[in-house]
C-alpha cells in the first residue's frame, strides 16, 4: 500500500505503545519518505527551492534591503536599479523587500490552514473508514457535498462575512481544505484496517483510538503528507486570488496577491509592479508542486515498479 | 439505463437540497447581523428593524427556511439591494456570458489535454513526456489572475492583437470571439494542464491492463490499440474529473472575468461583496450551487454513455 509498510526489523522487535516503538514508526516512516523522495529527483529540486524560500520569508526582517512599509513619494514606480533590485511601487516602497516580508504571509496562512486542514480532514476520514457502514456514507456524503462547492466562492463568502484578517482566511481556506483530506485518508483506512495486525491488535482488546492512532495512521500518514504538499501549494494559490480580488490582509501590509491587485492599475506603464510577484507565487505553489507530486509518483502503487 | 438516469436524478435532487441547506446556514451562521453590517454601526435600530423585516430576518429561523426553499423553486430569489431589482433577473442577464466561457474554455481545455496527455502516456519517460509532464504543472501551478494579467500585457498590451477590454457584448461573431480569445485561452489553458495530467494517467492505467497485452500479442497494430482499446477506457477517468474541477473553472472564471473586466457572474458577485449585497450573493451562490449540480449529473450520465457497464451496476 505505502512505502513505510515495508516491515523494519526494528518496529518488528519493539514492543508496540512504547517510546521504542513510537520512533521505529517514525524513523520507517522517514526512510519511507527518503526512498520516495529518491525514486524522484524533480522533488528534491522542489524540496530545494520551497527551503530556499522558507528561510528567505523566516529572514525576511534581517536580509530585506529596506522597510517593506516605508513610503518614499520621490522614489514612487522606479524601474528596477541597483537601489531597489525590483523597482518600487506607486508609494515609493521597495519591491523586493514587500516580496520578502509577503512570503511570510503567504507561507504562515498557507502553513497554518493546510494543517488545520490536515488534521481535522484526516480525523474524519480515518473514522469513516475504519467504522464504515452508515458513519462511513453520512460522513463521506456530506463531504461530498462540500466538495462539489466551488472553493474559491466558499472562501469568498466566509471572508466576506468574517472580515479579511489572517485568522479568517485561514479559516475559510482551511474549510475548503477539509474534504479533500477527508477523502485521502479514508482510502487506505478501508485497506489497512483489514490487515491481520489490526485484527491481532483487535483480539488484545487494543481501543478503537488505539488502532487508529497507533496502527493506522502511520500507515497512511505518507499519502496523507504528500496531498499536504499539493494543497499548500493550492492554499498559497486560493490566498493570493483572495487578496487580489481585494478579501486579503488589509493594506499596507505586504501580501503577494494585494501587490499584484495594486500592480495591475498601472500595468500600462510599470509592468514590474505586478510582475515580481506574480513570479513569487508561480515559484512557491511551482515548487510545492514539483514537490507533492514526484513524491505521489513514487509512493503511488499503481504507478510504481512500471516503466 | 432508466432505472440509471432516474437514480442519478434523484441523487443530484438530494445534493441540491442538501447544498441549499448548506448555503442557507451559511449565510445566517456566520456572525454579524447582515442588517447592521449593510448599514454600518451608525443606523438607528429603526432602520436596522426594518431592514431586517424587508429581508424577511425577524421571522423564526424554520420559517425563514421554508420561505428560501419555496423561494428557490418559485424563481423568487430576492430583490438586490443595490439595484433593486429581482436578483435572479441581474443573474441570467449575465449568466450566458460565464457560460460562453467556461464553455469555451472546456473545449479548448479537453482539446489540447487529452491528445497531450495520451501521447505523454505512450512515450513514457520519453523526453517528450518530461516536457508535458513539467509544463502541464507549471500550468497548474499559475493563479488563474496571474496568468490572465501577463496574457493580457502581453498580447493584448503589448503585441495588440486582442481589445484590452472584452466587453462580451459584441454584435458581430468575429466581435464576440475577439471578446472571448484571450479570457477563453487562460482558462482553457489551465483546464489543459489538469485534464493533460489526468488523461496521461488514465491512459497509463490503461495501458498496464491484461486486454492490451493479450491485443499486443494478437499482433494488433499498436495504433489500433491505442484506437480501439485504449482511448475510450481513458475517456471515464477524464470525464469524471473534469466534472470535479468544475469548482476549480469557475473559482478561475471569476478572477479571468475580473481581469478582463468581462461581464459575468464573476463580476456580479465581487460587485456585491463590495456593496454588502446580501440578498445579491445569497442568489450566487444558490446559481453555483446549481451548476455544480447540474454539470455533476450531466458527468454521471455522460460516463453511463461512455462506459455500457455502469448501467447494469
Amino acid at each position: 500500500m505505502s512505502v513505510p509498510d515495508a516491515p523494519s526489523v526494528s518496529k518488528a522487535t519493539a514492543a508496540p505503545g512504547t517510546a521504542a516503538y513510537a520512533r521505529a514508526s517514525l524513523g520507517a516512516l522517514g526512510a519511507g519518505l527518503l526512498k520516495a523522495f529518491n525514486a524522484n529527483k524533480t522533488s528534491w529540486v522542489g524540496l530545494g527551492v520551497f527551503a530556499i524560500v522558507c528561510i528567505a520569508a523566516l529572514l525576511a526582517p534581517w536580509i530585506a534591503p529596506h522597510d517593506p512599509l516605508d513610503q518614499n513619494i520621490l522614489k514612487r514606480l522606479k524601474p528596477p536599479s541597483a537601489e531597489f533590485w525590483l523597482g518600487t511601487d506607486a508609494f515609493g516602497r521597495d519591491i523586493l523587500s514587500r516580496i520578502l516580508h509577503g512570503a511570510r504571509i503567504s507561507l504562515a496562512i498557507g502553513l497554518v490552514s493546510i494543517t488545520v486542514a490536515l488534521v481535522i480532514g484526516t480525523a474524519i476520514g480515518l473514522v469513516a473508514g475504519y467504522f464504515g457502514g452508515r458513519t462511513d456514507i453520512v460522513v463521506m456524503q456530506t463531504m461530498d457535498v462540500l466538495l462539489a462547492f466551488p472553493s474559491l466562492i466558499l472562501g469568498l463568502i466566509v471572508v466576506a462575512m468574517l472580515g479579511p484578517s489572517v485568522g479568517n482566511i485561514i479559516i475559510a481556506i482551511a474549510l475548503t481544505a477539509i474534504p479533500p483530506f477527508a477523502r485521502i485518508a479514508r482510502a487506505p483506512t478501508i485497506v489497512v484496517k483489514e490487515r491481520e495486525y489490526i485484527e491481532a491488535g483487535r483480539s488484545l482488546g487494543y481501543s478503537h483510538v488505539r488502532l487508529m492512532g497507533g496502527h493506522i495512521l502511520p500507515n497512511i500518514l505518507p499519502e496523507v503528507l504528500v496531498m499536504g504538499s499539493l494543497w499548500m501549494a493550492t492554499a498559497i494559490r486560493v490566498e493570493a486570488s483572495l487578496a487580489f480580488i481585494g478579501l486579503g490582509v488589509s493594506p499596507p501590509t505586504a501580501t503577494w496577491g494585494g501587490m499584484i491587485r495594486e500592480g495591475f492599475e498601472s500595468i500600462l506603464d510599470s509592468f514590474w509592479l505586478a510582475l515580481f510577484p506574480s513570479l513569487a507565487i508561480l515559484i512557491v505553489v511551482f515548487a510545492l508542486n514539483l514537490l507533492g507530486d514526484g513524491l505521489r509518483d513514487a509512493i503511488d502503487p499503481r504507478l510504481r515498479g512500471e516503466g | 439505463m432508466s432505472g440509471f438516469v432516474l437514480r442519478r436524478v434523484g441523487f443530484a435532487c438530494i445534493t441540491l437540497l442538501a447544498v441549499l441547506t448548506i448555503v442557507f446556514f451559511i449565510v445566517r451562521i456566520l456572525p454579524g447581523d447582515p442588517a447592521m453590517v449593510i448599514l454600518g454601526d451608525q443606523a438607528s435600530q429603526q432602520a436596522i428593524d426594518s431592514l431586517r423585516a424587508r429581508l424577511g430576518l425577524d421571522q423564526p429561523l424554520p420559517v425563514q427556511y421554508v420561505q428560501f426553499m419555496a423561494g428557490v423553486f418559485a424563481g423568487d430569489w430576492g430583490t438586490s439591494l443595490v439595484s433593486g431589482r429581482p436578483v435572479i433577473g441581474e443573474i441570467l442577464k449575465v449568466l450566458p456570458a460565464t457560460l460562453e466561457l467556461t464553455l469555451a474554455a472546456l473545449v479548448l481545455g479537453a482539446a489540447v489535454g487529452i491528445p497531450l496527455g495520451v501521447w505523454s502516456a505512450i512515450r513514457r519517460n520519453s523526453v517528450p513526456d518530461y516536457v508535458i509532464r513539467l509544463v502541464s504543472l507549471l500550468g497548474l501551478s499559475f493563479p488563474a489572475f496571474v496568468s490572465a494579467v501577463l496574457l493580457l500585457f502581453a498580447f493584448a498590451i503589448e503585441l495588440r492583437w486582442f481589445p484590452v477590454m472584452s466587453s462580451g457584448r459584441g454584435t458581430t461573431l468575429g466581435e464576440r470571439l475577439s471578446d472571448l480569445a484571450l479570457p477563453a485561452i487562460n482558462l482553457g489553458l489551465i483546464m489543459a494542464a489538469y485534464i493533460t495530467r489526468v488523461a496521461r494517467s488514465a491512459m497509463l492505467e490503461v495501458l498496464g491492463q491484461d486486454y492490451v497485452r493479450t491485443a499486443k500479442a494478437k499482433g494488433i497494430a499498436y495504433a489500433t490499440i491505442i484506437r480501439r482499446h485504449c482511448l475510450r477506457n481513458t475517456m471515464i477517468p477524464v470525464v469524471t474529473v473534469v466534472g470535479l474541477y468544475l469548482g476549480i473553472l469557475i473559482g478561475n472564471s471569476v478572477l479571468t472575468e475580473i481581469v478582463f473586466n468581462r461581464p459575468g457572474l464573476g463580476r456580479l458577485i465581487v460587485g456585491a461583496l463590495n456593496q454588502r449585497d446580501y440578498p445579491m450573493l445569497q442568489g450566487m451562490m444558490v446559481i453555483y450551487t446549481l451548476l455544480v449540480v447540474v454539470v455533476n449529473l450531466g458527468t454521471d450520465l455522460t460516463y453511463g454513455l461512455i462506459d455500457p457497464r455502469i448501467k447494469y451496476s
